[in-house]
């Protein structure tokens, strides 16, 4: 569905970086926005709304509407349009809802969200 | 309500529209008493409407348990009383314990506590620790728990008390500060920019103004105000069930059922009585906020989302002042309730009514006394 102009040009001897989204490796125009480079992959949603559990995407994507927010090596709620990709970076749709619930990791500084994301909630 | 509708008229004038005087007003109104509640800017403006809601037995001042004992039998069932929603949640309060000085701390608390014959603050070790709070930093040792306690929306808890005084016939009259208090032959009456009131009897619930309403009753007192400062992150995956505390370090945050979490800590920013405005302090946010990183790394993937502050009114050995005046019949303080206030409202609307109906209260109010400042004449 989406796609990148500079494909359809004769030159593409664009820079490219590798990054990490959804645990999945691709390769991307060196520069791109993080928002970019997931509607290209194919991984359009940033981010389940955390009332509704819908997915969600840019829909500004210039900075404003912050519908693309996106967990970035890490850390949630980075808005995925104002960020530039670099090398190796991890990006994940943010799944973060009413019912999230987190589990420690024994290592002890990290969480992993609980994989039964139906939990009721009101 | 305006002023023109309101009565110029009471038997009582609460002045000060926080949750003591709200408070007030629903024990007086429920003891068939006309009651009149002058607010200066808006119920639950200032200090009980932006709190950090925190509905706390643990840690009191020993002067204070009787009261916040009381008060937190109180708020257990005080959604059906005032019949509406406060907010309240019963979650269990954990002060952590981050070394062995601080268990030795909690220790001598402890023994004081348990010679006055209070059992409601109980350590826990650090396995207990980690099974109630399983993202705590592996280094915490341990901590003192009380079941009861929880927290509440304050402005909803605050207009609670309105509301349900209101059903009960108390008037209150908003936008209105008073200018000047008079005594009148044996009534009071007060002055505001918009008009004239008369009662028989006056309560100064008036938060970081009440100095200045009790030097009006002739009272004076080493009251001053601040601003604590709080910070809110956006939504995060449910970490931690009880309200947290830290025994010795400045660390207070609760996790919301919508998942938020709300920082405070006590930290102040910068409070501009006159103007009714507050400064933030960031520098103290920031310290604030890698403090709860400290005790939880998961803290480290929050987003502050707001900051604010309140100006509330402090004494200089943080209790409160619940108090009849020195300098004037027929005047009553409640104020000065040095942060940590909220969780008092229900008890002191109790206090308060049986002084003014019953000339006294069952508890022992002496720490709290207006005067307890004087000097004694040399």
């Amino acid at each position: 569905m989406f796609r990148y102009l500079a494909d359809d040009a004769p030159n593409k001897s664009q820079q490219q970086v590798c990054i990490i989204i959804n645990d999945r490796k691709v390769t991307v125009p060196v520069n791109t926005s993080v928002w970019s480079a997931m509607a290209a992959s194919g991984e359009a949603t940033t981010r389940l709304s955390s009332v509704s559990q819908q997915p969600r995407s840019a829909y500004c994507a210039m900075g404003a509407c912050f519908e693309c927010l996106v967990e970035i090596d890490g850390l949630p709620n980075q808005q995925a349009c104002m960020t530039r990709v670099y090398p190796g970076m991890e990006v994940r749709s943010q799944t973060i809802t009413e019912a999230s619930q987190a589990v420690p990791l024994a290592a002890g500084l990290g969480y992993e969200l609980n994989a039964d994301q139906e939990a009721d909630h009101d | 309500m305006n002023a023109q509708a309101g009565k110029s008229k009471a038997s009582v004038i609460i002045i000060g529209g926080g949750i003591q005087g709200c408070s007030t007003a629903y024990q007086l109104a429920k003891r068939g008493i006309d009651v009149l509640v002058l607010e200066k800017d808006r119920v639950a403006r200032h200090a009980s409407g932006v709190n950090a809601g925190g509905v706390r037995l643990l840690g009191r001042d020993i002067a204070e348990v009787p009261l916040s004992n009381v008060s937190m039998q109180r708020w257990q069932t005080l959604d059906d009383e005032l019949d509406a929603d406060t907010g309240f949640r019963r979650r269990s309060l954990i002060n952590i314990a981050a070394d062995e000085a601080d268990i030795q701390t909690l220790q001598k608390r402890q023994d004081v506590m348990h010679q006055q014959c209070y059992f409601h603050e109980t350590m826990i070790d650090q396995q207990e620790l980690r099974e109630r709070l399983p993202h705590v930093a592996d280094y915490c040792v341990g901590g003192v728990v009380s079941e009861t306690d929880g927290y509440a929306i304050p402005y909803k808890s605050t207009f609670a008390f309105r509301q349900a005084a209101a059903r009960l016939g108390a008037n209150f009259v908003e936008g209105q500060q008073v200018q000047q208090l008079r005594r009148v032959g044996n009534s009071w009456l007060v002055e505001t920019v918009a008009g004239r009131y008369e009662a028989e009897y006056l309560v100064n619930c008036a938060g970081a103004w009440a100095d200045q309403v009790a030097v009006m009753m002739g009272d004076n007192c080493p009251m001053t105000y601040s601003a604590p400062m709080l910070m809110i992150t956006t939504r995060m995956p449910h970490f931690a069930t009880p309200v947290v505390g830290a025994v010795s370090r400045p660390l207070s945050f609760k996790q919301f059922e919508n998942g938020t979490v709300l920082i405070g800590g006590g930290a102040k920013g910068f409070a501009d009585r006159a103007n009714n405005k507050t400064r933030l302090d960031y520098a103290k946010l920031a310290a604030g906020a890698s403090n709860a990183v400290d005790f939880f790394p998961i803290m480290r993937t929050a987003t502050v989302n707001r900051m604010w502050a309140g100006l509330e009114a402090y004494m200089p050995d943080n209790l409160p002042v619940i108090s009849a005046s020195v300098n004037s019949p027929n005047a009553f303080h409640a104020f000065g309730f040095s942060a940590h206030g909220f969780q008092l409202g229900p008890v002191v609307g109790e206090v308060m009514a049986d002084l003014i109906t019953r000339t006294h209260s069952d508890f022992d109010l002496s720490a709290f006394r207006v005067d307890r400042f004087e000097r004694k004449v040399l």
